[in-house]
Parts: structure tokens; sequence; C-alpha cells
């Protein structure tokens, strides 16, 4: 009797563990390709994976410098969101304990795909973004759903 | 007597893995770029350059509109590479001791092309590879912060093979004059 009860105990406790973490998952429509990028602009694609580590860290994705940024999603496991940015170098950043970042050289027309992860952290998973090629990007991102922009 | 060596061993051990621990973040140059801040506006010709800062430009190079037959051609790409952590790492007990968890790259490839109307054609080539490990307890310098380094690196390298040639360039006119 004890023995159910224990194994009972463990399933609900992994059962809860699940529920919550699935609210920490995108939960929009599912991928579908942007037909065209307005003129004068570029696409950067943000998708994040869905994985079971790191899958209830969420993190705000930024673009630009300290100065002049702007808050682009909450990007959750399981997500995406298409950004259309000026031509020029966009930086991408977030931070949880510790920042990641990176630029990009973004010319009219382009379509590019940035990839976000989570790492190992001392407290707390770290956000990781980094770009990968078209081939890579358009497979890994079929898995997504659009996530809604973050509020101004 | 013995057991308390082995327990002296073992807190050296924990320390200097510790202490590693602190320098692991590192950023390794591959191969080392010669920087030349002397060398400025040695070129003069129509430059063609699709980067959107001019702080990555050799510093060598002078647009001159008069000089439409020399065409200048400055071109890099940059390309990351980032390891993911694994669900090992969740569980790896070396990592409190400051062990490298991954490893992130970027490469920049730099090329200058320089052609005159005349046949001249003079091309560089150069590759950048910089290199950052990450701890548990720091990840070290951003991408775009290395990026911006491996930039200025590769300007600073073109500037140095450019001087290099400098009595190559002086003998097809491709030099500025002093009133350019």
């Amino acid at each position: 009797m004890k023995r159910f009860n224990l194994h009972g105990l463990i399933t609900l406790v992994i059962a809860a563990f699940m529920v919550i973490l699935s609210g920490c998952s995108a939960t929009g429509p599912v991928y579908q390709q942007v037909g065209s990028v307005p003129e004068g602009e570029a696409l950067v694609y943000i998708y994040r994976p869905g994985k079971f580590m790191g899958g209830g860290v969420v993190f705000d994705v930024h673009a630009g410098s300290v100065a002049d940024d702007t808050e682009i999603v909450a990007l959750r496991s399981g997500g995406y969101y298409p950004y259309f940015a000026p031509p020029g170098e966009l930086q991408l950043w977030a931070k949880t304990e510790s920042k990641t970042s990176l630029t990009l050289d973004l010319n009219a027309g382009d379509r590019r795909y940035v990839k976000g992860t989570v790492g190992v952290g001392f407290l707390v998973g770290r956000p990781k973004l980094t770009e990968v090629d078209e081939q890579t990007g358009a497979r890994e991102i079929k898995e997504c759903k659009l996530l809604s922009p973050a509020e101004d | 007597m013995e057991s308390i060596h082995g327990m002296r061993a073992f807190w050296m051990l924990i320390i200097l893995s510790t202490l590693y621990g602190c320098s692991s973040t590192r950023i390794s140059i591959k191969p080392v770029g010669e920087v030349s801040e002397s060398n400025k506006n040695i070129l003069c010709g129509v430059i063609i350059y699709d980067g959107h800062n001019s702080d990555y430009l050799p510093l060598s190079l002078r647009g001159s509109p008069d000089r439409r037959h020399v065409q200048i051609n400055y071109q890099y790409e940059v390309k990351y590479s980032v390891e993911d952590d694994t669900a090992f790492d969740l569980f790896n007990p070396l990592l409190l001791m400051g062990m490298a968890k991954s490893e992130d790259n970027v490469v920049i490839l730099g090329r200058l092309e320089i052609n005159t109307d005349s046949g001249f054609d003079k091309t560089y080539e150069e590759v950048i590879v910089l290199s950052k490990s990450k701890t548990i307890f720091s990840e070290g310098e951003t991408l775009t912060d290395i990026r911006r380094k491996g930039l200025i690196l590769m300007r600073d390298k073109i500037d140095s093979a450019i001087s290099k040639d400098r009595s190559l360039y002086a003998n097809h006119g491709i030099l500025c004059n002093r009133e350019e």
C-alpha cells in the first residue's frame, strides 16, 4: 500500500511539473513562412526550438543598444517571431543572470534566422542567441508557434 | 600522517581547479594580426563597400571620385558558431570547479580587391577565428563585442598587408598624391 502511494505521489509531482512547464511553451499558430519582405527592409526570424532543458525559462529579446533599446518578444520554448528591420547593423540581445548579444549586417530583402537556446547557469538558465544558416533555420522553425510581440 | 598529506593534496586540487575556472574565459586569436595605425590613406580610388559601419573599412583606403579608373572593393563576412550545453552539464560537478562547459567561435572572412582599368589586379584574403570558452561562473564577452574586435583586427591586418606592398602601388600609380 505504501509503495502504491509513493508511486502515485511521484506521478502526481511529475504531472504537475509537466503542466507547469507546458504553461511556459508557445501556444500561437504553427509556423507559416512570411510571404514577402516589405521593400527596403530585412526579415529576421527569431525562434527557439522546444526543448525540455531550460523549457521553463522565458527571456525577452531586445533590439538595439542600451541607448535605443526596443523589446521585441518574450521568447518561449517552441516559439518564433518574425521581426522586420531596416538595413544596417542590428544588435539583438537577451539577459537573465548573464547577457547574450550578437550583431547582424542586414541588407534589404534579407531573410535571416536567429536561434535562441538556454544554457546551464549558476542560479537560472542563461539565454543564448546565435545566427544559423537558412537551411537549418527553415528546418527547425517548422515546429515552432507564433509568439505575440512585446507590449510597448 | 599520510591521510593529512592526502587531505592537503585534495584541497590544493580544489583550489587550483577553482582558480583555473577564474581564468578559463578567454579570447584566442588565430592568427595574430599586426596593427598598423601609421599607414593611413595610402590608396586612392572608388571604394565599393557593402558594410554599414565605416569603422571596419581599412584605414589605408581613401575614396577619390577623380580616380574612377581605380576600383577598390572591400567585403567581409561574419559567421557565428555557438555550442549548446547538454543535459549532462546539469549534473556535472566539475563545472563547479570552473571547468569550461562549451565554446563559442566567431569566424571573420575579409576580402579586398584592387583593380584598375589598365589591368592591374590585386586581392587580399584573410581569415580570423576568435574563440571564447564559457564556465558556469562567466559567459565572457558577448558575440557582439567579439565581432567588433575581430572586424577591427581584420581591418588592421589588411592595412598591414597593403603597407608591405607600397612599392607595388607606387609603380602602378595607385598611391594617393599629397594633395588628395
